[in-house]
């Protein structure tokens, strides 16, 4: 289901003398089974844009278009559209609210009104996704670690069985391995199962892993939309926003600045190093005692 | 969602009514209401709406916000008027009368007389919470209280109570905003169904919002905790109320005013 956002502008406390824009006329449109990534300094409009996507704000002005469909046109059904995108909060488990996790992930397939037996089954289904297995159903999701009720919340959220997957820092707050797990399976989601996915992220290293397609976001406005690599090389424009290219990318931008003939949009360790093994391999020592300190 | 609301109807903007100290505001504001009850005739009201009206405008607060301070007393407003002029004044002129309903001169005067009184001293303090951020509010109050203190009242407490309550007002709404969007992600309806239907819907986004009242304010007592916060005793103060001339200024300017209203309402 592909999703866009035609000239979409939306102001908090429109009216008040505190009025804050926190889209200005935003157009992005996000095919079929792509991932992309969200990225953008704290207050840029990421948030308020998933929250567009999903169906939950309505634009000051501009449109929301899910398959082609005017969200916010009179006559449309709004609920049963926008319920086939999954939207995971920034923290999603303090949204848990049941007495065990098997009643709390069935909570929005019970709310679509599923039988009983297709409801137990999307529960399984969801849990398994994210590697949680059957031992965990009739424990209380409150007694679980951080990252376990982490996983059990997105569950409740994949128990829906969205076709788009919006995901608003997913991994903030984990330890490197509650985070590589989630990361996992959100990989997972989208290569194996073919969702789409839309991943919120300070994290550009994490992003570069997922996602094909990187949109950096500032001050309300999309200021860059393309393919990781290339966005990546805009080194100086994401370091104005405080957002740092990934460390090997960045790497490798220092050895092209030094003259090493070396690819500037290599995203991760591996490819740097074996791009930088092949340099020294070939004899390049032009760059002898100028060694660049990274 | 709950964004729009305007959070204890504090007008953020600076004026020189926001400038002053909230103590100067608050006794002002009491002068006034008292006065309000001792003027009788409406060319004293006439005075006090002229007052408010040039407070506003000193103050920078819209009009339109002011009066709409008024919108949920209405009914009360309309009920005070009716009440009296069918239920007072049995001994004067008769000017309506249905059955054994009559609606007597009188009555209807003190009618008008109370709702007006009241909607004067709502539309005053209205404007004392426009221009008062509730912070401020609560030091002034606790400063004018702290004689009660040698009565055994704990007024520190209570104002620090009453702050933190406010100061998390903001927070539990937006985080009650994001809850209420998590959950309608995931198919809650909170519109739909009979009343009982309506209260169960709202568990999914009480529990959590509880929780995490509970999660704050764990973490605030230790952080308060960890500070060496032990209460009131000896305790000095970050911003310090201080009274200026201009205090004085509109302390002076309130009494004129106040006489004012008592001699043209004689």
């Amino acid at each position: 289901m592909p999703v866009a956002l035609e000239r979409v502008t939306y102001v908090y406390q429109a009216g008040a003398p505190w009025a804050v824009t926190a889209l200005d006329d935003v157009s992005l449109a996000i095919d079929d089974g792509e991932a992309v990534g969200l990225i953008g300094p704290t207050g840029s409009g990421k948030s308020t844009l998933v929250q567009h996507l999903a169906g939950l704000l309505k634009p000051t002005s501009g449109r929301v278009l899910l398959d082609g469909q005017d969200l916010w046109a009179a006559g449309v059904d709004r609920r049963t559209l926008r319920l086939r995108i999954g939207l995971v909060f920034q923290y999603p488990e303090h949204q848990l609210f049941e007495e065990t996790v098997r009643a709390d992930v069935a909570y929005g397939p019970r709310n679509l009104g599923l039988p009983a037996d297709e409801v137990d089954r999307r529960v399984a289904r969801a849990l398994s996704r994210v590697g949680l297995g059957d031992a965990i159903l009739d424990r209380s999701p409150f007694e679980l670690s951080g990252g376990q009720m982490r996983r059990v919340a997105i569950a409740g959220v994949l128990a829906m069985e969205p076709r788009v997957l919006i995901l608003d820092e997913p991994t903030a707050g984990l330890d490197p391995r509650g985070r590589e797990e989630i990361m996992h399976f959100i990989r997972e989601l989208h290569r194996r199962d073919g969702l789409t996915v839309i991943m919120v992220s300070h994290q550009m290293e994490e992003v570069a892993r997922l996602a094909r397609r990187v949109v950096v976001m500032d001050g309300g406005r999309v200021l860059l939309d393309g393919d990781v690599r290339s966005v990546y090389t805009h080194v100086e424009e994401l370091e104005r926003l405080h957002l740092e290219a990934p460390l090997p990318t960045r790497l490798a931008a220092r050895l092209a600045d030094r003259g090493w003939p070396i690819a500037r949009d290599l995203l991760d360790a591996e490819a740097v190093a074996e791009a930088v093994a092949r340099c020294l391999h070939a004899g390049h020592d032009a760059a002898a005692g100028d060694e660049p300190d990274v | 969602m709950f964004r729009d609301l305007l959070i204890g109807q504090y007008y953020a903007i600076p004026s020189p009514v926001h400038r002053l100290d909230p103590r100067s505001k608050i006794l002002i504001s009491v002068l006034l209401i008292v006065t309000l009850f001792l003027v009788g005739g409406f060319r004293g009201y006439l005075a006090g709406a002229a007052l408010i009206a040039v407070v506003a405008l000193l103050g920078r607060v819209p009009l339109r916000l002011l009066l709409r301070g008024l919108r949920p007393i209405l009914f009360l407003l309309v009920l005070t008027v009716v009440l009296h002029a069918f239920m007072s004044g049995r001994d004067s002129e008769v000017l309506a009368a249905l059955g054994p309903l009559r609606i007597t001169e009188e009555g209807l005067l003190l009618g008008l007389r109370m709702g007006i009184r009241l909607a004067l001293l709502i539309l005053i303090s209205s404007l004392l919470t426009l221009t008062t951020s509730p912070i401020e509010l609560t030091d002034g109050l606790e400063r004018l209280l702290r004689p009660a203190n040698r009565l055994g009242v704990p007024v520190h407490d209570l104002a620090m109570m009453m702050t933190i309550a406010l100061r998390f007002i903001p927070t539990l709404m937006d985080e009650a905003d994001r809850i209420i969007k998590a959950q309608t992600a995931r198919g809650a309806d909170f519109q739909q169904g009979g009343l009982l239907q309506r209260v169960r819907a709202l568990v999914p986004v009480l529990v959590p919002l509880f929780i995490s009242a509970f999660r704050r304010a764990d973490d605030l007592a230790l952080a308060k905790e960890a500070r060496g916060y032990r209460g009131g005793e000896g305790r000095t103060r970050f911003k310090r109320l201080r009274l200026a001339p201009r205090d004085a200024l509109a302390g002076v300017a309130a009494a004129g005013a106040a006489a004012l209203m008592i001699w043209l309402g004689r």
